[in-house]
């Protein structure tokens, strides 16, 4: 048989791709075994010394530090006068609620006036970090919400509007949330304790969890469940494999490089210190962090930044695929934006473990894993459209996939169980393992695509967040 | 290359199968705690309202100058049924009765007071409890002493105190505090100089659990409190500092100005600064006047802040010069120390609002507001 | 009749103990483990008395408290609050939605006893 020049090429180059591939799946399942049993431990650990802290002391002591909530919210109209109401319910010593509206077109601040009944306060504006203009700041008449702040200002975004929050906030510590996070009561208690052991921590995240199909009244999260729809039930294994094995085991090794939006809390002063949220940044939340590292490696001062998976977060997640879709292309191209901002940390020694190991995990894996497998279905498909298709090496690609993929959940529902239990009926736990094996078969290859095209969208120069839709948030049980 | 691939095949199907295995061993695993939980949940039930019926059940009334013992017959005769039944069943079914049976004497002894609270005390040396979790101080694990030490403590078992004093020296910080916490409630306040005296790096966490105990001693704590504020850990001395502030004695005033004269720590001077204003006495003025002038901003912002706490019309004299200094951070301290002081604070501050129309007296009015007064223009 | 009293309180060692004391003492206990519950029975058999404790999941003893309050067959029941004992405002914000007394953990069963004896006695005569 002759075969040109090229057919072989093609031949040679899709073989050898794949085969990088299978090995790059390989080696990424034997990192992530390394990470899951360092969560493993670490939970453990955490979970035995909780047992021991008596949360509620908090909420009574005089030494307890005062915290300051930031919630930037953009037309949150229908729904936020239930969540700052829940935000005042919390179970904490002394603290502030201060909602930032980022000029909404709707009538979120008319709404939150109207019904705390505020005024425009004297407060004096100090810009510790430059922002955009602020229009006024409002308290309110009613001495049972003396402790909610509303500040109104120009639209500038998320980043923009956290900076506005930290330059009014009264207190040391600032907690940033997302308007519609949903806090547990004892949230705060629990984040606010990684500060009081350790002096160094400069930053904590909590965990995040799916609210979607958990029976909500009156803003708090009575029952936990699943939803019905297939798509946020996904995002619930992918959120177990993100925050309990990875940020859990990064955090133990002092490589933690995000810290989620919907809910962070950090000390007033180091963000200042920083230069507070980068305002043009796609991942402000992640830029942030990966600042603060380098910062305070390149000033060598001691500092820590940590996650701890008790105190928990509830957000709506999406619930149709292209929703989700472009929440997944915002936050790869934060990512990728983010890396790209501070690429001279790569490999770099000068930045300890979060050069040498964090970040070039991120790259590779995070990043471009989604890429190369893409890549990989695409060789594929070169190859039967040629007629070279390797059937060994098509099968192994195809098994490592589904072999990286299921260990992946397995053991992240894993960590769960053995940790929080959140999810209390076994059928709900065997319907995440089946759907943790299940995503392997479509779903994760939807959003490596999704992924892939964010590179392609990025640097088209997209930066803007895209619309988000709304709904409201007492969910009725079922 | 048909061998090596075939190898990697099958490693990945087992290792895939593994995982599908492990995660059947899950679900089911899940299922079997949920039915131990609510058998435990219904022995719990059964156990107590059984304990509940043993505290509070009428005992027959003593001869007059009853005897300890006299006491301890009636209450042992109210556990012999239950010790008996426990005698009779094979080790592992005592040891989850024992168990429950511990956890709601345990629970109990949280929430009651009055004689009641006297006959669980009993119960837990009648029933080998005190001698286990003597026994558990000794563990290799930390999470079983920690939890033993915790448990002692709640028995209100002085047994244990010498083995709690040891575990004072623990390895691990949560043994230790542990410990201390239980040797307050066992030996009362004179614990505390001990403890303070073997604490080093109190991390603000462990000085929060240790003030909510603290602060319900009130001036009993007062002379072990002064007393550590020689020590030479710096956090315990600033524990103690916050809480002789909280607690509000008197006495505290002369160590606490001895030691802003004496220290040459920045913090703790700055922290008992701000202590002397909370303790509102009339001769630290003085005192924190002079650290008006002290070189580092934090002394000087505390001591305008405890100033204001004082109070006096020589203090209102003293901060007025303030409100004219073109520091943001000292001007607004000033501005709320004076608000503080009271009406003729108030008055000043009114006065220099209406003097100036500009932005010069905003953060005055941002003050006023604060403390419920409306500003006249702005 | 012996008088009814509905104890709404979440921790089974508490209720078992509330209960020995007041059934020993005369009275009929109903109870209730949730803020919810304690609403659905409290309508239904209209006790004479309602012991409440403050930290309950789902409702806290101050929403059933308020809801108690303002439902018209059961806004004459008096109420005692169960609190926790440092929490000084938590027994003013009661007393203010209309409590009748409070007692606070840890607390003794005799003078939890004298307390029910005597807000009791109180309403008889206010009759």
């Amino acid at each position: 048989m002759d075969r040109s020049l090229v057919e072989t090429a093609l031949e040679f180059l899709t073989n050898g791709y794949l085969l990088f591939v299978v090995i790059y799946f390989i080696g990424v399942s034997l990192t992530y075994t390394i990470l899951l049993v360092i969560a493993v431990r670490e939970i453990l650990n955490q979970l035995r010394h909780d047992k021991f802290c008596n949360f509620r002391l908090t909420v009574q002591s005089e030494l307890t530090p005062p915290v300051s909530i930031l919630a930037p919210a953009f037309n949150e109209g229908p729904t936020i006068i239930q969540s700052v109401r829940s935000l005042l319910k919390l179970s904490y010593g002394k603290y502030e609620t201060v909602v930032i509206n980022d000029g909404s077109k709707d009538d979120t601040l008319a709404t939150l006036i109207e019904h705390f009944k505020m005024f425009r306060s004297r407060h004096v504006y100090h810009p510790a970090i430059r922002t955009k203009n602020v229009r006024a700041i409002y308290k309110s008449k009613l001495p049972e919400y003396r402790n909610l702040v509303v500040v109104d200002k120009e639209n500038g975004g998320k980043a923009d509007a956290l900076n506005v929050g930290i330059n009014v906030a009264r207190y040391e510590y600032v907690c940033c949330i997302d308007a519609d996070s949903i806090l547990e009561d004892d949230a705060l208690q629990k984040v606010m304790k990684a500060f009081l052991e350790d002096e160094k921590v400069v930053a904590v995240g909590g965990i995040v969890r799916i609210a979607n199909g958990c029976e909500v009244v009156n803003g708090r999260v009575v029952k936990v469940g699943l939803s019905d729809h297939f798509v946020p039930v996904f995002q619930v294994v992918e959120y177990f494999r993100a925050f309990l094995s990875g940020r859990m085991s990064w955090q133990a090794l002092n490589g933690l490089l995000i810290i989620s939006g919907a809910f962070g809390l950090f000390k007033k002063k180091a963000i200042i210190e920083v230069g507070g949220y980068k305002h043009d940044s796609v991942g402000e939340d992640m830029e942030l962090i990966v600042r603060l590292h380098r910062i305070y490696r390149e000033k060598n001062e001691r500092y820590r930044v940590t996650f701890v998976p008790d105190p928990v977060c509830w957000t709506e997640a999406p619930e149709t695929l292209r929703v989700l879709g472009r929440q997944r292309n915002r936050w790869h191209r934060g990512l990728l934006d983010t890396m790209l901002i501070h690429r001279k940390m790569l490999f770099n020694p000068r930045y300890g473990i979060i050069g040498m190991a964090a970040m070039p995990y991120f790259v590779l894996v995070e990043l471009l894993g989604p890429v190369f497998e893409f890549f990989g279905y695409v060789a594929m498909a070169v190859m039967l459209a040629t007629g070279t298709l390797n059937e060994q090496l098509a099968l192994l690609f195809f098994i490592v996939a589904l072999f990286y993929g299921v260990m992946f959940s397995v053991g992240a529902v894993l960590l769960e169980e053995m940790s929080f239990q959140r999810y209390p009926k076994p059928g709900d736990l065997a319907l995440l393992l089946s759907f943790g094996v299940l995503e392997n078969f479509g779903y994760r290859q939807l959003t490596a695509w999704w992924r892939v095209k964010a590179f392609w969208d990025y640097f088209r120069g997209k930066k803007s967040w895209g619309k988000m839709e709304r709904k409201g948030f007492s969910r009725p049980s079922k | 290359m048909q061998l090596q691939f075939l190898i990697l095949i099958v490693l990945a199907v087992t290792a895939t199968i593994f995982s599908i295995v492990t995660s059947i061993a899950m679900v089911v695993r899940k299922a079997l705690e949920l039915g131990r939980s609510r058998a435990h949940a219904r022995l719990y039930q059964i156990y107590s309202s059984q304990v509940a019926e043993f505290l509070l059940i009428e005992l027959p009334a003593l001869e007059n100058q009853p005897r300890a013992s006299d006491a301890f017959r009636q209450y042992e005769s109210l556990l012999s049924p239950v010790k008996q039944r426990l005698e009779q069943m094979n080790p592992s079914r005592r040891r989850f009765h024992r168990s429950v049976l511990r956890s709601v004497l345990i629970d109990m002894t949280q929430d009651l007071t009055g004689e009641s609270a006297g006959r669980l005390v009993y119960f837990f040396y009648s029933l080998g409890f005190v001698e286990e979790e003597i026994q558990l101080l000794q563990s290799g694990r930390w999470w079983i002493r920690a939890q033993a030490a915790r448990h002692s403590g709640l028995m209100r078992a002085r047994k244990s105190i010498t083995a709690l004093t040891a575990a004072l020296e623990d390895n691990h910080p949560d043994v230790r505090h542990q410990a201390m916490q239980a040797l307050i409630v066992l030996v009362g306040v004179d614990a505390l100089s001990t403890i303070l005296r073997l604490s080093r790096n109190i991390s603000q966490w462990t000085a929060i659990e240790l003030s909510v105990i603290v602060a319900g001693f009130k001036e009993e704590a007062v002379p072990h409190l002064i007393g550590a504020l020689e020590s030479r850990d710096q956090s315990v001395v600033l524990f103690a500092i916050e809480m002789l502030a909280e607690v509000g004695f008197v006495t505290a005033v002369d160590p606490l100005m001895n030691l802003i004269r004496t220290s040459r720590d920045v913090k703790i001077q700055a922290c008992a600064a701000s202590a002397l204003g909370r303790l509102g006495d009339e001769r630290a003025k003085t005192l924190l006047t002079g650290l008006l002038s002290n070189r580092w901003a934090p002394i000087r912002l505390k001591s305008l802040e405890a100033l204001g706490k004082t109070g006096g019309p020589d203090v209102v004299k003293l901060l007025t010069p303030y409100l004219e200094t073109a520091d943001a951070q000292e001007k607004l301290t000033a501005a709320r120390a004076l608000a503080t002081t009271g009406v003729k604070g108030l008055k000043v501050l009114q006065e220099y609002e209406k003097r100036h129309m500009d932005e010069k007296a905003d953060l005055v009015r941002q003050v006023l507001e604060e403390f419920g007064l409306e500003p006249t223009h702005g | 009749m012996p008088q009814k009293i509905l104890v709404a309180e979440d921790q089974q060692h508490i209720r078992s103990l509330i209960e020995y004391k007041l059934k020993n003492s005369g009275y009929t206990v109903i109870s209730a483990e949730d803020g919810r519950s304690a609403l659905e029975k409290a309508g239904e058999i209209l006790p004479d008395l309602i012991l409440l404790d403050v930290m309950m999941p789902l409702m806290t003893g101050f929403e059933v408290l308020a809801a108690l309050k303002s439902n018209e067959k059961t806004r004459t029941i008096p109420i005692l609050m169960v609190t926790a004992q440092s929490k000084e405002d938590e027994v003013l914000k009661g007393l203010e939605l209309g409590a009748d007394d409070y007692i606070t953990k840890p607390f003794s069963p005799n003078e939890l006893a004298a307390r029910v004896k005597t807000v009791l006695l109180r309403r008889k005569i206010n009759r």
